[in-house]
């Protein structure tokens, strides 16, 4: 908002001197425009960042475990600190709205001498209490102050925190926590849904992939491969959810994050199925074998990918939302149902490839040819790289002929340059038809 | 009005946030002001904890608690279908009874909190048919940066001698402890094991040390009758266990059983395995050396000095110098030592 703001008054003074607007119609138009100019996103970074890493030099500062500092002296001093910071930052947060965002940064501050009396007390009473405890407690005290202010440092710093436990648990100890996924989506998802923040909700769906990518391998035992089908579906369900919250009024802004995430995780995993060996070992899952945790994961997650899409698919039709599904995108459902045919099948080599190279190139292609006919170049883009990968992946296992090998490289070559002609030509004519 | 409904919110929160570590630090606290304090056996194990700073990973005689300390209401999983009461992270409980110099020993181990006054509770880290390892959350010594290695190198000196280090402990109502400072044993012990060309252990010699920094006087008996060997309880989990002939009778201590030893200066003990007097058995079974091959080389063994108590050594010269203590050696295997 602030970077319109920026433009439309730069052009405003142009726009007066060529006479396309009056100089009274320039005030009106700087008054709507520079009312209510957003967040201070500078502001938020620098004091939050400045928040953060004050808090974690006091940390290492009390790791110092300065044996001439009498242990009560420590302890009020981290108390007081802790007190201050939160006292200030509330003060300055409900004196008025200018010193909020300053407010915040001190709350922030405080937070972070949280963490550091959590493992001062600990270091003063030799606790060796289980240590990702005081991991989990930090990221509850910053959760709920994400949700008191709100603040979206907070939600921030917590999802780190729940990543950072979430993790401790599984590399030292084995064990998955299956309550930090949830976490992150429901009380951190929802507190970016509620302030309609693109950032905090950039930060949740990472930190819900990453921690749920942590609780299935910890989880998943000797069948380690159930982890890559619940990771499919899930990215399958996103890219379904970016198209329902189309429409949606407040939720709509949060589609390309789902999108993005989405068609990452899908891409990544797509791409490793081409490949023979993977996709055979992948798909040998031996049920009997796989615990209840991840078999549940595993059922839940497609039968939400599938549902999710049959909803869309069904409000589409019934043209409940302007939204319209490109043909490609169906090759997604598409690919949890092959999947669980090829689980119960478990075909060998090519065989249980060949179904992962059609659908990669499919909607690579796809993606190629809306991205012309719609002029939209993150698609074109996108198809272009990934096939370009794809055919560099199978330069290498798939032509043993230097003469097949050059010819789809041209054949490949060619396409890309004639897609980005199209594209030329469609948003050229767009423009002429625009001005017309 | 929303304004104000909205500022109470965050200030309970921070509020909240400020409880929950003034509780942390209240509740040990009050176990420091007013729980029993004992001292504790450490046995050896320096790492670096990127928040808490330099610590010191400690292990305790404790921790590794034989199959005779559990009764009825415990029983063993031996094996994965058995059907056992306890589970790894399950709380059980400590009873301790102390020494005359206030050093805790492991009596018994309960799954419900005891009615003595003297226990401490923790959680089991393993369970094997004869050997218990449980946690009492008081296995790390945080000390300033540096502090760390001098406590170490202390512990465990270059020529090979350890200085046993003793944790002072206050016990809470409930059994939870916490660390409150440390001594060190006055006496030090190191461990030497000769071995013969097919690396059979031959003999033993164990040296000890006056650590501290005034005359102490050790007992040492004819055929090296100071010292006991035990098994190392760390190890037993579910083999048969080996264990020491013993002595038939003991040897009384008499003055020229006294030896002084200046700060620093060291006495020696030998032992000889092929020495009837130090061979190990089976339960029922028969009596053999350590220095021949076979099972029981894969068993650890300790040496332990103890020192006569004053009530046998009030009437001798030098008796107000004689060190009374326990003090156990590195555990060896066959001719290794750990």
């Amino acid at each position: 908002m602030r970077r319109l703001t920026r433009r439309i008054s730069k052009e405003l003074k142009a726009w007066v001197s060529e006479g396309l607007i009056t100089a009274g119609q320039e005030q009106a138009i700087r008054a709507r425009y520079e009312q209510g100019t957003g967040t201070s996103w500078g502001m938020i970074l620098f004091s939050g960042l400045g928040a953060v890493v004050t808090g974690l030099g006091v940390i290492l500062l009390f790791a110092y475990n300065w044996d001439g500092i009498p242990k009560l002296v420590k302890l009020f001093l981290i108390y007081g600190a802790l007190a201050a910071a939160h006292a200030t930052g509330i003060r300055l947060f409900a004196a008025s709205r200018k010193r909020r965002v300053v407010g915040e940064a001190c709350c922030l501050l405080g937070t972070m001498f949280f963490g550091a009396a959590i493992w001062l007390v600990a270091q003063i009473y030799h606790i060796d209490e289980h240590f990702p405890t005081a991991l989990m407690i930090w990221s509850a005290g910053a959760l709920m102050m994400a949700w008191a202010l709100p603040s979206l440092a907070h939600g921030i710093l917590s999802s780190l925190l729940i990543v950072v436990w979430c993790g401790m648990e599984a590399v030292a100890f084995h064990a998955p926590v299956h309550i930090a996924p949830l976490m992150i989506l429901l009380l951190l998802g929802s507190l970016a849904w509620r302030q309609a923040s693109r950032l905090l909700m950039g930060f949740v769906i990472p930190s819900f992939l990453i921690c749920l990518l942590m609780v299935l391998v910890t989880g998943a035992g000797h069948e380690g491969e159930i982890v890559a089908m619940v990771l499919l579906n899930v990215s399958v369900i996103l890219v379904a959810a970016a198209g329902l919250v189309f429409n949606h009024a407040r939720a709509s802004r949060f589609g390309s994050i789902f999108s993005l995430f989405g068609w990452l995780v899908f891409f990544v995993l797509l791409y490793a199925m081409t490949f023979p060996e993977a996709a055979e070992d992948i798909l040998d899952i031996e049920f009997g074998r796989v615990s209840a945790v991840p078999m549940v994961y595993w059922s839940l997650s497609a039968i939400l990918a599938l549902s999710a899409w049959a909803w869309l698919i069904y409000r589409c039709i019934r043209q409940k939302s302007t939204y319209r599904i490109p043909w490609e995108h169906y090759l997604l459902p598409a690919t949890v149902l092959v999947s669980m045919c090829g689980m119960l099948q478990k075909p060998d080599g090519w065989l249980a490839a060949l179904p992962y190279n059609l659908v990669l190139l499919a909607v690579t292609i796809g993606m190629m040819m809306r991205g012309c006919r719609e002029t939209n170049a993150r698609a074109a883009i996108v198809g272009s790289i990934v096939l370009v990968v794809y055919t560099f992946s199978r330069y290498v296992d798939l032509f043993e002929s230097l003469l097949v090998r050059g010819a789809v490289f041209i054949v490949i070559g060619i396409a890309i340059f004639v897609q980005g002609v199209l594209y030329n030509r469609v948003k050229k004519t767009a423009g002429d038809d625009n001005a017309d | 009005m929303i304004m104000r409904t909205r500022t109470k919110i965050i200030i309970f929160a921070a509020c909240l946030q400020l409880a929950v570590v003034v509780f942390m630090a209240a509740q040990r606290e009050w176990v420091v002001q007013f729980g029993d304090r004992v001292f504790l056996q450490t046995l050896p194990v320096d790492p670096r904890d990127i928040f808490r700073g330099d610590y010191v990973r400690l292990d305790y005689e404790i921790s590794h608690l034989p199959r005779r300390l559990w009764p009825g209401d415990l029983e063993p999983k031996g094996t994965e279908e058995a059907a056992g009461k306890l589970d790894k992270d399950e709380r059980v409980y400590t009873v301790l009874e102390t020494n005359r110099f206030n050093v805790a020993r492991a009596v018994r181990v309960t799954v419900s909190e005891p009615g003595v006054p003297l226990f401490i509770r923790g959680r089991v880290k393993h369970h094997w048919d004869q050997l218990l390892n449980v946690r009492y959350s008081i296995e790390a010594l945080f000390v300033e940066q540096g502090k760390g290695l001098e406590i170490e190198e202390k512990r465990r000196r270059d020529d090979g001698i350890r200085i046993p280090m003793e944790v002072e402990v206050a016990l809470g109502g409930n059994g939870l402890g916490v660390i409150t400072g440390y001594r060190w044993s006055s006496i030090g012990i190191g461990l030497d094991i000769t071995e013969d060309e097919d690396r059979n252990p031959v003999t033993a010699t164990v040296t000890l040390l006056n650590a501290s920094d005034k005359p102490l006087a050790v007992v040492a008996l004819p055929e090296a009758g100071s010292l006991e060997l035990v098994p190392d309880m760390r190890t037993l989990r579910g083999e048969a266990t080996w264990q020491w002939v013993g002595r038939s009778e003991q040897t009384e201590v008499k003055d020229q059983h006294i030896v002084v030893l200046q700060p620093e200066e060291t006495h020696r003990i030998t032992v000889d395995f092929t020495d009837p007097a130090w061979f190990v058995q089976r339960e029922g079974g028969k009596p053999v050396s350590l220095s021949t091959p076979g099972r029981r080389r894969w068993q650890r063994f300790r040496f332990v000095y103890n020192g006569p108590p004053p009530s046998e050594t009030q009437n001798l010269q030098k008796s107000d110098i004689i060190w009374h203590g326990e003090v156990v050696t590195a555990a060896f295997r066959g001719a290794r030592i750990d």
